[in-house]
């Protein structure tokens, strides 16, 4: 069988329907740019995470004390066998650690007085999972003002990515299923539009497969490039909103390679849709005769 | 070349469409099927494609019992049996020559035997000069002649032709029945369901009768109307008289009646 002839028929059932093709595409589509998503979502959130989780666990806050006393307390926290490393950051150095975070950002800069900038102590926990008790006990200590744990953040941010993955996933698999009916569909009108050219094919002696073959193929095609439409409109959409929103302490960069290899997947899972979704066209075809 | 053992077929559990069938068709043999509507002829010529399977019995084709030859495998025998309808199948939107060509194709046929065959076959059905037609630009007959072209550019060994003639006026039909008789003469064997009394009659080739899905008469050199053993009164005896069957016959083809053949279907081959 030749390739140049099971794609010319493929090419030509696709543009005998192509309201429908357009449809069965867009279906591929929508299913496929909304997994893809998720999977981009649930890896930012994934990395904003195991970020924190590996930094600050919890910072308290200081008072306007001086050095000795902060350093003071520093050391008694650092004294405690449930901590694993206590670091002491003074004002000074807040205020520059402000103005890395905001660098671009100059206005705000100079909107802020440097003065502002607490002191305060990062603790570093052996165990994460003590973190209520620590942070209990340095709420109780003199010359803390307050506690923050980035852990209820983590926690926040983890959950949310979850929820998105998984509503992200189910959507799409929802979606996907409409997309191979919406295949296999325009795949059955392509078989219908040439029942007589099938038959005769049939009469003739032509082989299952090579009956099958440009349908097949049909499937495959649009699959593909509902599944390339949805990779490339995610790529891009992704970088549009890196690039114009800002969402502050969640780093939103994900590596090229993570997009390229889940790329890859979707567009994987758009040839499987259309191999599936026209195996199910066929399939009356295939059993037909009796 | 066929033989059919205790071949019934059965539609929806009830309506008997063949009814306990046994025959043997020898290779290169010219077999009429005739009988009245619903009597089973087309029912007979589907079972012999494999478009249908026989509810019980054994359908020999080319050495194959063909009742229980898988689903996969009906494609290989469908490239030995050609097929001819009463209403020609042809697809409008491809010339003569893609018609043709097209039972090639499907089939994986280098073009090279493609460009090589065409050409052959339709100049022995008569239509070299009208390769480039579309079927709606041809008369009946000329389209049936298509459609015998695509039947036999494969060099099929068996031919089946379910009332080939039937949209066909007289004059027409003995052109194509001409062609069925040269086709038959390469040493295809040739089994055609008809209704045409004159053609049978002239043709005088191996005739089995059908009545209500059994094989009533089989004559090796009958005619439409013969003697059915026991029942139809023997009023238009043939000339041979009642054969019991063609077995072991091999037929002679006498050519057909030169005063049969109508003046205006002329061959071109």
């Amino acid at each position: 069988m030749r390739a140049e002839y099971v794609v010319g028929e493929a090419a030509t059932n696709l543009r005998r329907n192509v309201l429908l093709v357009l449809g069965a595409i867009l279906a591929v589509f929508v299913s496929l740019f909304m997994t893809y998503m998720a999977l981009v979502v649930n890896e930012v959130g994934r990395n904003s995470a195991s970020r924190w989780q590996e930094g600050i666990t919890i910072i308290a806050w200081l008072d306007d004390a001086d050095l000795a006393t902060h350093t003071a307390i520093t050391n008694e926290v650092n004294g405690w066998s449930e901590v694993e490393r206590a670091i002491y950051v003074g004002k000074a150095e807040a205020w520059e650690e402000f103005q890395d975070m905001f660098a671009d950002n100059p206005a705000l800069v100079e909107e802020v007085d440097p003065n502002a900038m607490p002191a305060s102590v990062r603790v570093d926990l052996v165990d994460n999972e003590l973190h209520t008790v620590i942070v209990g006990r340095l709420g109780s200590l003199g010359g803390v003002d307050g506690v923050d744990e980035a852990s209820e953040a983590v926690e926040d941010t983890l959950e949310a990515s979850r929820l998105l993955n998984t509503g992200g996933i189910v959507l799409g698999v929802v979606l996907g299923i409409s997309a191979v009916v919406m295949i296999s569909n325009t795949v059955r009108m392509a078989i219908y539009a040439r029942r007589e050219e099938i038959s005769i094919m049939k009469l003739v002696g032509a082989s299952n497969w090579f009956v099958r073959t440009p349908f097949l193929v049909e499937g495959l095609i649009e699959g593909l490039v509902g599944g390339a439409l949805a990779v490339l409109a995610g790529w891009f959409g992704y970088r549009w909103f890196i690039s114009n929103l800002d969402l502050g302490i969640i780093d939103t960069e994900v590596p090229e390679a993570f997009l390229l290899s889940r790329g890859l997947l979707v567009l994987l899972f758009g040839a499987l849709a259309g191999a599936i979704g026209s195996l199910v066209g066929l399939r009356r075809y295939l059993q037909e005769s009796k | 070349m066929i033989r059919l053992h205790g071949v019934t077929k059965v539609y929806d559990g009830s309506t008997v469409a063949i009814r306990d069938a046994t025959t043997t068709i020898q290779k290169g043999e010219f077999v009429f099927l005739v009988g009245p509507s619903g009597s089973g002829k087309s029912t007979l010529i589907r079972l012999l494609m494999r478009e249908e399977r026989p509810t019980a019995g054994e359908i020999w084709v080319a050495g194959r019992n063909i009742a229980d030859l898988p689903e996969w495998k009906v494609p290989y025998l469908r490239r030995s049996v050609g097929t001819v309808f009463q209403d020609f199948k042809l697809l409008p939107n491809k010339t003569v020559f893609q018609n043709v060509a097209f039972a090639l194709e499907v089939i994986g046929r280098p073009k090279g035997i493609v460009a090589q065959q065409v050409p052959k076959v339709l100049k022995l059905v008569g239509l070299a000069s009208k390769a480039e037609r579309l079927p709606r630009q041809l008369s009946g007959g000329e389209q049936q002649r298509v459609s015998i072209a695509r039947a036999f550019v494969n060099r099929p060994l068996i031919l089946l032709a379910d009332e080939p003639t039937g949209n066909l006026d007289p004059a027409t039909s003995v052109g194509i029945m001409r062609l069925l008789d040269r086709i038959n003469r390469t040493g295809t064997t040739v089994v055609m369901a008809t209704h045409d009394h004159a053609i049978v009659d002239a043709m005088r080739r191996r005739v089995m009768q059908l009545e209500r899905g059994r094989i009533v008469r089989d004559e090796s050199r009958g005619v439409y109307e013969g003697p059915v053993a026991g029942a139809t009164p023997a009023g238009a005896a043939s000339a041979n008289g009642p054969a019991p069957n063609g077995q072991g016959h091999t037929p002679e083809t006498p050519p057909i009646e030169e005063a049969a053949v109508a003046p205006g279907e002329t061959d071109e081959g």
